[in-house]
C-alpha cells in the first residue's frame, strides 16, 4: 500500500493488554455452581462457534478501536494525464514609430502587420492557453488580462488597430519611447497575480519586488518565497514585440531609476523559469540586454531575439511567430497525486458495528448466555 | 427443632448387638422376638401364618412378633460443598432429625457423623434423653468443609473401627469415587452383616432433571472440583438423560456393595413415604 503511515503508533501497544481482558472476561463470566460435573458432560459443550463467539467479536470490537485510535493512513495514487496549458502574454509596442506604413503602396502600418502576425499566432495555440496582451509606447498599458478567450483577444487587438483610431491607439501612439521593461514588468506582474491563493502576491509585495528591480543590474534580487514555492515559470512567456531599441532602461530614466531594469527582469524571469521572446524590427538591442539573455553553462536559455529588418512583411512575422509556436509547444504532463487518507472512521464504524451484530447475537435464544 | 417426617426404621437383619434380646421393643413389628398370635387379615403374609394354632382352632392366625430393637442406628450425613447446592441440606437436617427421633423415641441408641473429605463431627450412638438436641445442635452448627472434596470411603472406614455393629443411613448426594467402597464393603457381604447400611440419595431439583429452559449457553462450575464446562441447553435432553444415568449408576454402584439406596429430590412431596418404602421393601426382601 502506497505511503502507509501511523498516525499514533503507539496506541498499538494497547493490543497488548487484550490476553489480559480475555482471561479478565473468562474469570468474571456467569457460572452456575453444580454439584457435580460428570466427565461425560464434555459431549454436551457447544460448538466452537458458540462457546467462543464472544471472545471473538469482543477481540473484534478492541482491535477495531485500537486501530482507530493508531488511526492507519495510506495514499491514494491518482495519475492525471493532460496537455500543458501555456500562459502567453504578447507584448507590442504601439510607439509612433509603428505607424509607418509598410511600403508606400500599402495603407497597413508596421503595427497592423504585428497585429495580424499577433492575431495568427492566437490562432495558432490552442485553446486551454492563456493569451493576455499588453500595449506599451511610452508607458505599458494592459489591453486584456490572461484569458483563453480568443475572441475577445481578437477585439482587443482590433481596437489598437491604426484604421479604427482608437482612443487608447491615439494615447500609445502619442507617446514616442520604447518602453519595454515596463510592459515586461507588467505581464509578469499579471502572472504574479494569477497565481494560486497561497502563493498569490499582495499588491505590496509586487511594489517592493518591483523596487529591487529599479536598481542597477547585478543587485541582489529577492525573490519572495511565496514565488518559490509556486514553481513558477513552467510553461509561462512573454513575448515583445517591438522596433525601437532594447535598452535596460530608458535613457530619461537612467538617473532617476524609476523604471524596471530590463535586464534585472530578465535575471528575475531566469530564476522564476519565465521564458523571454524578443521580436525586434531593424535588430537595435542593447549589449547588455544580448548578454542577459545569453544562457548561463549549465542552464536552459531564457529565450532567443528574433531579429528582423525593417522592411518585413506579413510572412515574415508569421514566420517568427510559428517558429515561437513550435518552442513554446504544449507538453504532455502527467499529474501524479498522492492524497492521503486516513481510516479512523472506518475502523471505528466497524468496531461500533461488531459491537452491534455482537449484541444482535447475545439476543438470540440459542446464543444468549444464561 | 420439630421431626419433619415420621419414619419406621425397619432393619432386614437382625441387629448383631449381645443385649438385642433383652431390650424389648415397646412395639409390635417385624423383630424377631414372638409376641402372639392374631387372626389372619387379608394382606398378610401367608409365611407368618401359624398352622400349629389353625389347626387347633379351625381358623387362620398369623404369628406377631416384637420390632426389633437395641440397633445403633447411626445417621451419616455429608455436609460437603456440593450439599449446599439447593435446599439439599435442609432436606439432609430434616431427614437426619426425623430418623433420629424415630431411633431414639423406641429408646434405640442414635449416633451422627458430619463427614466432607474426612469426619467432621462425630456424636457415639446413645439412647440418652439429651442426644436428641446434641444431634440437632451439630446439624445446626455444621462446620463448613474447608476441603472441596466428598470422601465416603474413609468415613465408612472410621465407622467399621468405632462401631462393633450398627445400622447406618448414609444422606448424600454421592458425588464421590464409589469404586473404594467395593473393598470396603465386602466383609458385609455375609448373611448377617454387622454394619448394615441405607443410602438416602439427596438431590435437588436442577440435579435431578433441568427444565424450563430449551435454549442458551449456560457455563457450570463444580463446586467441589472448581472445573467449569459450558452447557448447550439445545441439547437439554440429553444432559436430562446424562443425570439420569448418572443416577443409575449411582444405585447400582451402592447396590453392588450391598447398600439399598432411595433417590430423594428436594421437590418431592412423598419423602416419607419414599424412605418408608425403602425400609418396608428392604425387609420384604429378608432371607
Amino acid at each position: 500500500m502506497p505511503g502507509f503511515e501511523l498516525q499514533y503508533p503507539l496506541a498499538l501497544l494497547l493490543l497488548l493488554l487484550a490476553p489480559l481482558f480475555l482471561m479478565l472476561r473468562r474469570r468474571t463470566r456467569r457460572k452456575l455452581p453444580f454439584p457435580s460435573i460428570i466427565p461425560e458432560m464434555a459431549n454436551l459443550r457447544p460448538g466452537f462457534w458458540k462457546r467462543n463467539y464472544n471472545g471473538i467479536f469482543f477481540s473484534l470490537v478492541y482491535t477495531c478501536l485500537v486501530l482507530s485510535l493508531v488511526n492507519p493512513g495510506y495514499s491514494k495514487e491518482t495519475v492525471e494525464e493532460f496537455i500543458e496549458s501555456k500562459w502567453l502574454f504578447l507584448a507590442l509596442d504601439l510607439s509612433g514609430s509603428m505607424k509607418r506604413p509598410v511600403s508606400m503602396f500599402s495603407d497597413q502600418t508596421l503595427g497592423d502587420l504585428a497585429l495580424d502576425g499577433i492575431s495568427s499566432f492566437i490562432d495558432m495555440r490552442r485553446s486551454d492557453d492563456y493569451i493576455g496582451l499588453v500595449a506599451f509606447s511610452s508607458y505599458a498599458k494592459l489591453l486584456a488580462p490572461l484569458t483563453f478567450d480568443k475572441d475577445l483577444l481578437k477585439a482587443k487587438l482590433d481596437l489598437v488597430r491604426s484604421k479604427n483610431h482608437s482612443r487608447i491607439y491615439r494615447e500609445l501612439g502619442a507617446g514616442g519611447g520604447t518602453n519595454a521593461s515596463e510592459a515586461v514588468w507588467l505581464s509578469l506582474s499579471a502572472f504574479f497575480s494569477m497565481l494560486p491563493e497561497e502563493n498569490r502576491l499582495s499588491v505590496e509585495q509586487i511594489a517592493g519586488m518591483r523596487e529591487f528591480l529599479l536598481g542597477e543590474p547585478g543587485a541582489l534580487l529577492d525573490i519572495p518565497q511565496k514565488i518559490r514555492n509556486a514553481a513558477l515559470g513552467t510553461g509561462m512567456a512573454v513575448i515583445l514585440f517591438t522596433d525601437g531599441r532594447i535598452e535596460p532602461t530608458q535613457r530619461a530614466h537612467v538617473h532617476s531609476g524609476a523604471l524596471p531594469n530590463l535586464v534585472n527582469i530578465i535575471t528575475l524571469m531566469k530564476a522564476v523559469g519565465v521564458r523571454f521572446y524578443i521580436i525586434s524590427v531593424g535588430g537595435e538591442v542593447d549589449e547588455a540586454v544580448e548578454r542577459a539573455m545569453q544562457p548561463v553553462t549549465g542552464e536552459p536559455a531564457v529565450g532567443r531575439i528574433f531579429v528582423t529588418s525593417r522592411g518585413l512583411d506579413r510572412e515574415q512575422i508569421e514566420e517568427v511567430y510559428r517558429e515561437i509556436d513550435i518552442l513554446e509547444t504544449n507538453r504532455n504532463l502527467t499529474r501524479i497525486t498522492l492524497q492521503p487518507r486516513w481510516t479512523r472512521h472506518i475502523l471505528a464504524f466497524l468496531g461500533f458495528g461488531f459491537m452491534a451484530l455482537h449484541l444482535l447475537l447475545r439476543s438470540l435464544p440459542q446464543l444468549r448466555k444464561l | 427443632m420439630k421431626p419433619r417426617y415420621r419414619f419406621d426404621i425397619l432393619l432386614k437383619h437382625p441387629p448383631r448387638n449381645d443385649m438385642a434380646g433383652d431390650w424389648a421393643g415397646l412395639d409390635r413389628g417385624t423383630g424377631y422376638e414372638f409376641w402372639g398370635l392374631r387372626k389372619y387379615l387379608p394382606g398378610d403374609s401367608w409365611s407368618r401364618i401359624d398352622w400349629k394354632a389353625c389347626a387347633r382352632s379351625g381358623e387362620l392366625h398369623v404369628r406377631e412378633f416384637l420390632r426389633d430393637s437395641a440397633y445403633n442406628l447411626l445417621l451419616i450425613c455429608d455436609v460437603s460443598r456440593s450439599m449446599h447446592f439447593g435446599n439439599k441440606f435442609g432436606l439432609a437436617k430434616d431427614l437426619t432429625v426425623s430418623l433420629a427421633h424415630a431411633a431414639l423415641r423406641s429408646n434405640n441408641p442414635c449416633g451422627l457423623l458430619l463427614f466432607a473429605d474426612k469426619v467432621l463431627t462425630w456424636i457415639p450412638p446413645s439412647a440418652a434423653p439429651r442426644q436428641f438436641h446434641r444431634i440437632v445442635n451439630a446439624l445446626q452448627q455444621a462446620p463448613a468443609a474447608k476441603n472441596r472434596q466428598t470422601c465416603l470411603a474413609p468415613t465408612l472406614e472410621f465407622v467399621m473401627k468405632r462401631l462393633a455393629s450398627c445400622f447406618g443411613v448414609i444422606i448424600s448426594d454421592f458425588h464421590t469415587d464409589l469404586g473404594k467402597l467395593k473393598s470396603l464393603m465386602d466383609a458385609a457381604d455375609s448373611r448377617f452383616p454387622a454394619h448394615e447400611m441405607v443410602a438416602l440419595h439427596v438431590l435437588e431439583d436442577a440435579e435431578y432433571q433441568l427444565t424450563g429452559i430449551d435454549s442458551g449457553l449456560l457455563t457450570l462450575q463444580d463446586m467441589e472440583s472448581g472445573q467449569q464446562t459450558a452447557l448447550d441447553l439445545s441439547r437439554l435432553d440429553e444432559f436430562n438423560a446424562l443425570l439420569r444415568r448418572e443416577r443409575e449408576r449411582t444405585v447400582r454402584t451402592l447396590a453392588a456393595v450391598g447398600i439399598d439406596s432411595a433417590v430423594l429430590p428436594v421437590g418431592a412431596t412423598d419423602i416419607q413415604a419414599r424412605v418408608n418404602t425403602l425400609f418396608s421393601r428392604r425387609l420384604a426382601a429378608r432371607v
